[in-house]
């Protein structure tokens, strides 16, 4: 069920080396990110969501999953926010849009490139986010800043979609690991 | 696949587009609902269903209107008039809600507890300041 039916037959070790490879790459950006000044907390780039995106093509449905678990984790330990209410926005808001980025690649197939697949995540991940807010901490006001808060989102992701697009298709290193999959 | 421009599809800009109309529909909800008439949200206890159920009507404050909100002692009886909002009649021992008196200004509120009914007016709050000392 796993590596038989994916692209260029990658064998399970070896799939596993690049899962823990993308995960790495996910922590060193969510720590990139973490440097960079923001004017409000909730305002985020999601630069470690950039392999994930990568991922959907890539890995097996179950390994995709595993990263997403790993940037999730990793990336509130590098915040300082595993054991606080952000956490559970963050699992939340990453889950939903892991979920919808790729039902989004498989129904679309190539007819949206990463762009539109990282606006749907986004899109995903922040009103997710919004809604446990609006429930569970800040009530009713929590929508105040949702609309800033969603544009902010739209635009950081259709730029990290181009990027994510452009690397897929002018890396070198991609289509020798994963000879069938560009 | 060497060298290729990244071609952004019509469905990219459908999506870009679909997500813009979400955040327009979501900021008018947010921003446009302040304006107006401010509102008077009253909860009580949902009739026919079971503890700790409870129901929701909204009024506005500039209408007119007599509401008898169920509650597990009894009625409470609502005025609305002249932009206003008081309780009358109240089955609760203390009668806090009634003694409470009118209220017509966004932020204020009137609580029978034993009754279990809750009024709040929402809306933009007034310009003037709560209050001045002098």
């Amino acid at each position: 069920m796993r590596s038989a039916s994916k692209p260029g037959g990658i064998s399970p070790p070896r799939i596993q080396r690049l899962v823990a490879l993308a995960a790495a790459v996910c922590l060193f950006l969510a720590s990139i990110e973490y440097v960079i000044p923001k004017p409000l907390p909730f305002l985020r780039i999601g630069l470690a969501n950039l392999p994930l995106l990568l991922a959907l093509d890539l890995f097996p449905v179950s390994h995709f999953f595993l990263l997403l678990g790993i940037k999730i984790l990793g990336q509130s330990l590098i915040q300082g926010s595993l054991f606080s209410f952000t956490f559970l926005l963050s699992l939340s808001g990453s889950l939903a849009s892991g979920v919808v980025m790729l039902a989004a690649r498989r129904l679309f197939k190539d007819s949206a490139s990463l762009i539109g697949i990282s606006i749907l995540g986004a899109m995903a991940s922040n009103l997710v986010q919004l809604t446990l807010a609006r429930y569970l901490v800040f009530g009713r006001s929590a929508w105040m800043i949702a609309p800033p808060f969603l544009l902010v989102g739209l635009i950081s992701s259709s730029i990290l979609g181009y990027l994510a697009q452009v690397y897929k298709q002018r890396s070198t290193w991609l289509p020798k690991v994963f000879p069938r999959a560009g | 696949m060497t060298a290729s421009r990244v071609r952004i599809r019509a469905l990219d800009i459908a999506i870009f587009l679909f997500a813009l109309l979400i955040i327009g529909l979501i900021s008018f909800q947010t921003y446009a609902r302040g304006g107006g008439t401010p509102e008077i949200t009253i909860r009580g206890a949902a009739q026919g269903a079971g503890q700790g159920a409870e129901e929701q009507w909204i009024y506005p404050l500039d209408g007119e209107a007599t509401l008898r909100v169920p509650g597990p002692l009894g009625e409470t009886v609502v005025v609305i008039e002249e932009g206003t909002v008081r309780v009358i009649s109240s089955p609760c021992p203390e009668k806090i809600c009634i003694k409470t008196g009118r209220i017509s200004k966004p932020g204020q509120w009137i609580a029978c507890l034993p009754n279990r009914v809750f009024i709040t007016i929402r809306g933009k709050r007034s310009e003037q300041p709560d209050a001045i000392s002098q």
